[in-house]
C-alpha cells in the first residue's frame, strides 16, 4: 500500500468515527429531551388536590386535601379579583406539599417595615410551623417573602431575593396577578429542586469576582513582598545588654481630683430569656 | 592581595571554615596571620568632623580607628558606586549597584580601617539556597529572578555600619500614678519613682552607606555582633565591600531611644515596687539629652560608634532605568528582596483566583444591587486609598524620609550645590519634584470620576435608592471600569515601590536620569 493510499484509508476511518460519533450524539440529545419532556409531563400531571373553603370570611381559605396545609389570600389591599383569587389557588397549592402557602396584600403598615409585617403574619397565623408567605405591601411598595420550618432551607433569602428581582418590574407595572403568579410558580420550582432564573447573579458576581481577585491578589503580593523588621527581642539577644536597676524607691508627691460623675445608668440585672427557635427568613425586593 | 606562604597563589577566605584558603595548594591558614597589612605603611587619616561638638561626640571621637590598609576601588562609569577589594589583581565585571554589566575602572587607595568585622559565615550556596526559598513563594515574580544564572550573579559584600555602644548610668527618676473612684471624683495620687541604673547595650548596628536602604538593612537584621572580631584585611580577601558615606551622628538619637526603650520596659517589668504604678514619664528624648536639665529619666553618659563591616550577599537586577536588589544576611541567611511583580503572571493569577471567587459566591451568596454597589464602591476606595498611600510611600523613598542615611547624604549634597550656586540654602528635600509620585492625564480624570461617582453612588444608595435594579448594575459597572483602569496604576505603584530608582554617586560618572 502506498503512503498515499494508507493516507486515503487514515481518513476515510476518522471520517466514519466522527460520523458515528455524531449519530450517538444525536441519539443521546433525542433521549435526553424526550426523557424531559417526559418528566415535565409527569410533573404537570401530579397536580395537587386542593379544596376552597366556602365561609364567610375576610379572605380565601383553601387547604391541601392530604396534608391539610393552609392555602391563604388575604387580599387587604385589593389588588385582585375574584376570578385572579381563583386562579391563584391552584399556583399555590402547588407550594403546599410541605407547608402552608400565604398570599397577602396590604396599603397600611402598621410597623412600617415589609419584613416585619410579613413575620407578625405569618407567626400569628401559624408560628413557627413550615411555610412561605409572599407580601405585596403597598405602604412601603415592597415584595416581601417570609419562610420558616422546612421551607426556610430552601427558600432562602439568597433564593428570595432572586424571585424578588425576577418579579418586582411587574408589580412596579401594575401587573399584581402576573407578578404573584410568576411567584408562586418560582417558589414551587424552588420547592421541586429546580434551578430558577437569576441572570443578575451570574452578572454581578463575576464582577465582583475579578474586582475582588485583584484586589486579594494585590494584598497577597504586598504581604510576601514585605520586609519584616527584627522583633526588639530578637536585637537584644544579637547585642551585649549588662542591666541593673537597684535602690528602687517610691514616694507620694501630691494628689489630684478630678470631677467625674457615675453614670446614671443603673447596673443591668437578669439574663435575657431563652434563645427560641432561629426564625425564618425574609427576602425581596421593592417596586 | 594575600598571598599564599607555600605557593604565593591568593587566599581567599573560606566561610565555611573561616580559615583563610588557597585555591591552587589547599593550604588554610588563620586569617589572624595576615593581620598586619604589611605591604603599606601605616597611615592616619585626620579625624572625621562630626556635627555639634557635643561630650558625646567628643568621646566617640576619641575611640575612632585612624588606621588605613591598602584597597582597590573599584568605580562604576555608569553610576559612579565604588566597591572595595584587598585584590588587586582581580577585576569586577558589573556593578552591584545599578546592576550595569561593565568593566569597573579600578584603582590602588588607602581606606579607613574599620574596627571590627563580622566574617562571612553562609556560602555563596547557602544564599542562593536562602534566596530560592524565598522566592518560590513570590508567584507573580517575573522568571528572570529565579533564573539560574541571574543568581549566580550573587556577590559577597561587606557592608559599613556603626556599631553603637549606649551606657546608662545614674540616678533615674519616673513618674508613677494610682487612681480610685471616691463619689463622684476620680482621686489620682502621685508619685516619683526613683532607682539607680547601670545598663549597657553595645553593638546596636545601623548602615553607614547610604547606598544601602534602611529597609534593606533593617530586614536583614539582626547581626549577632557577639561574634565580630577586630577588623583585619584578610576577612575581605575573595569579597568586595561598601564604601561609608554616613556620619555616625545620624543614627545616635535611634540607638539612645533604643536603648531608652528597652531599659524602661525592664523596670516596669522587672521592679516589683513599680508595678502597681502606672509609670507617665516615657520621653525618650529626654534621656538623650545633652542639657543635664531635661535628664529627668535616664542619663545615657557615653555612647560609643564603632565603625564596622557587616557581610551581605548582593544582588542588582537592571530592568530600564530601574533596579531591583536582592540581599542575603552573610552571617544568619536572612533574605531581604525587591520583589516585583510581572503583569501576565498577575492577570493569569487574577484569573484563577476570580474564578474560585465567582463559584463560591454562586454557592452561597446572592447579592441585592444594593448591596452589590456598596461593595463596588468600598473596594473603589479602598483602591484609591492604597494608589495614595503608595505615591506616598514612593515620595518619602525617593526623598530619603524613610532612610536617615540617605536623607543625611541628600541634605548634604543639597547644601554644598547651594553654597557652590549662591542659591538659597533653605531648599528641603521635601520640595524636591518625584516624578514617579506624580499622576498622569489619565489618572487625574479617573481620580476625579471616582470620587464624582462615589458621591453619586453614596447619594443613590441612601437618599434616591431606586426601584429599579437597573442604575444599581450601571453605575457597578461604571465602577468596575473605573476600578480596573485605576488598577492599572495601583499595579505599576507598587512595581515602582518594589524597584529603585538608579542610583547616582557624586564620585564619578553618575547617571543623569537618576
Amino acid at each position: 500500500m502506498t503512503g498515499k493510499e494508507a493516507m486515503t484509508v487514515r481518513k476515510e476511518k476518522s471520517m466514519i468515527k466522527s460520523r458515528i460519533l455524531s449519530i450517538i450524539t444525536c441519539v443521546i440529545a433525542v433521549m435526553t429531551l424526550v426523557t424531559g419532556t417526559f418528566l415535565t409531563e409527569v410533573s404537570a400531571s401530579s397536580e395537587v388536590q386542593y379544596s376552597i373553603e366556602t365561609s364567610e370570611k375576610d379572605y380565601i381559605f383553601a387547604y391541601n386535601t392530604e396534608n391539610y396545609n393552609e392555602i391563604i389570600i388575604d387580599d387587604m389591599a385589593g389588588l385582585f379579583s375574584q376570578d385572579e383569587e381563583r386562579r391563584l389557588i391552584p399556583r399555590m397549592a402547588d407550594c403546599s406539599w410541605g407547608g402552608s402557602v400565604f398570599l397577602v396584600t396590604i396599603d397600611n403598615n402598621p410597623y412600617g417595615d415589609a419584613a416585619d409585617y410579613a413575620e407578625a403574619y405569618y407567626v400569628d397565623r401559624i408560628g413557627g410551623q413550615s411555610g412561605v408567605i409572599f407580601l405585596v405591601d403597598m405602604a412601603t411598595r415592597e415584595l416581601k417573602f417570609y419562610s420558616d420550618g422546612e421551607y426556610k432551607y430552601d427558600l432562602s433569602v439568597s433564593i428570595m431575593n432572586i424571585i424578588g428581582d425576577n418579579i418586582y418590574k411587574m408589580a412596579s407595572n401594575g401587573n399584581y396577578y402576573d407578578c404573584a403568579e410568576e411567584a408562586f410558580i418560582e417558589v414551587s420550582d424552588v420547592l421541586a429542586g429546580k434551578r430558577i432564573a437569576a441572570p443578575m447573579k451570574y452578572a454581578s458576581n463575576a464582577c465582583l469576582a475579578i474586582l475582588l481577585a485583584l484586589i486579594i491578589n494585590y494584598f497577597i503580593v504586598r504581604i510576601a513582598s514585605s520586609m519584616s523588621k527584627p522583633s526588639n527581642s530578637e536585637i537584644m539577644r544579637a547585642i551585649n545588654v549588662r542591666f541593673s536597676f537597684v535602690n528602687p524607691n517610691v514616694r507620694k508627691t501630691t494628689t489630684t481630683r478630678t470631677y467625674s460623675p457615675r453614670s446614671s445608668s443603673s447596673g443591668g440585672s437578669g439574663g435575657g430569656g431563652g434563645g427560641g427557635g432561629g426564625g425564618g427568613h425574609s427576602g425581596g425586593h421593592s417596586f | 592581595m594575600i598571598a599564599c606562604p607555600n605557593c604565593g597563589a591568593n587566599l581567599k577566605f573560606n566561610p565555611k571554615t573561616q580559615t583563610m584558603l588557597c585555591d591552587f595548594c589547599a593550604s588554610e591558614f588563620d586569617p589572624k596571620l595576615f593581620g598586619l597589612d604589611k605591604d603599606a605603611e601605616e597611615q592616619t587619616i585626620p579625624q572625621q568632623e562630626y556635627g555639634d561638638g557635643s561630650e558625646q561626640e567628643e568621646t566617640a571621637g576619641e575611640d575612632y580607628a585612624t588606621d588605613t590598609y591598602q584597597v582597590t576601588i573599584f568605580t562604576c562609569p555608569q553610576c559612579g558606586g565604588e566597591l572595595l577589594s584587598v585584590d588587586e589583581n582581580t577585576a569586577a565585571a558589573f556593578c552591584s549597584f545599578c546592576g550595569a554589566s561593565t568593566i569597573l575602572s579600578s584603582r590602588i587607595s588607602r581606606d579607613r580601617r574599620p574596627e571590627y568585622i563580622i566574617p562571612f559565615s553562609k556560602t555563596k550556596e547557602d544564599c542562593k539556597e536562602a534566596y530560592l526559598k524565598l522566592v518560590r513563594k513570590a508567584l507573580f515574580l517575573p522568571k528572570e529572578y529565579k533564573s539560574a544564572e541571574y543568581i549566580d550573579g550573587f556577590r559577597g559584600i561587606y557592608m559599613p555600619y556603626w556599631s553603637y555602644d549606649v551606657v546608662q548610668e545614674g540616678k533615674v527618676r519616673l513618674k508613677g500614678e494610682r487612681s480610685h473612684r471616691s463619689g463622684d471624683y476620680i482621686i489620682t495620687d502621685h508619685y516619683a519613682l526613683t532607682g539607680e541604673i547601670d545598663a549597657a547595650y553595645d553593638g546596636l548596628s545601623y548602615d553607614a552607606a547610604s547606598s544601602f536602604s534602611d529597609s534593606i538593612s533593617e530586614a536583614l537584621a539582626p547581626f549577632d555582633v557577639t561574634k565580630r572580631v577586630p577588623f583585619e584585611p584578610s576577612y575581605m580577601s575573595g569579597y568586595y565591600a561598601d564604601i561609608a558615606d554616613v556620619d555616625k551622628k545620624v543614627y545616635a538619637e535611634e540607638a539612645s531611644n533604643f536603648a531608652y526603650d528597652r531599659s524602661l520596659e525592664r523596670i516596669k517589668e522587672e521592679t516589683a515596687e513599680f508595678r502597681k504604678y502606672t509609670i507617665t514619664e516615657d520621653n525618650p528624648k529626654a534621656a538623650i539629652s545633652s542639657n543635664p536639665e531635661t535628664r529627668t529619666a535616664f542619663s545615657s553618659k557615653t555612647m560609643n560608634a564603632h565603625s564596622s563591616m557587616y557581610p551581605v550577599w548582593f544582588l542588582s537586577y537592571r530592568n530600564g532605568d530601574r533596579v531591583t536588589y536582592a540581599t542575603v544576611n552573610g552571617q544568619t541567611g536572612k533574605v531581604a528582596a525587591d520583589l516585583p511583580v510581572d503583569v501576565t503572571k498577575y492577570l493569569i493569577g487574577t484569573a484563577v483566583l476570580a474564578v474560585i471567587i465567582f463559584m463560591f459566591l454562586n454557592m452561597f451568596l446572592v447579592l441585592t444591587p444594593k448591596v452589590l454597589l456598596g461593595t463596588a464602591v468600598v473596594l473603589t476606595v479602598m483602591e484609591f486609598i492604597i494608589n495614595m498611600l503608595q505615591r506616598s510611600t514612593i515620595e518619602d523613598t525617593v526623598r530619603g524620609d524613610n532612610d536617615k542615611g540617605l536623607k543625611h547624604i541628600i541634605n548634604k549634597k543639597r547644601l554644598a550645590s547651594a553654597d557652590r550656586k549662591k542659591e538659597n540654602s533653605d531648599v528641603l528635600p521635601n520640595q524636591v519634584r518625584v516624578e514617579e509620585a506624580e499622576m498622569d492625564g489619565l489618572e487625574k480624570i479617573l481620580l476625579a470620576t471616582g470620587i464624582i461617582m462615589v458621591i453619586v453612588e453614596l447619594l443613590t444608595l441612601f437618599l434616591i435608592q431606586p426601584v429599579h435594579d437597573m442604575p444599581y448594575y450601571v453605575m457597578v459597572m461604571i465602577n468596575a471600569v473605573i476600578f480596573m483602569f485605576n488598577f492599572r496604576y495601583t499595579f505599576n505603584n507598587y512595581n515602582i515601590m518594589a524597584t529603585r530608582r538608579l542610583p547616582q554617586f557624586d564620585r564619578k560618572g553618575g547617571d543623569d536620569r537618576a
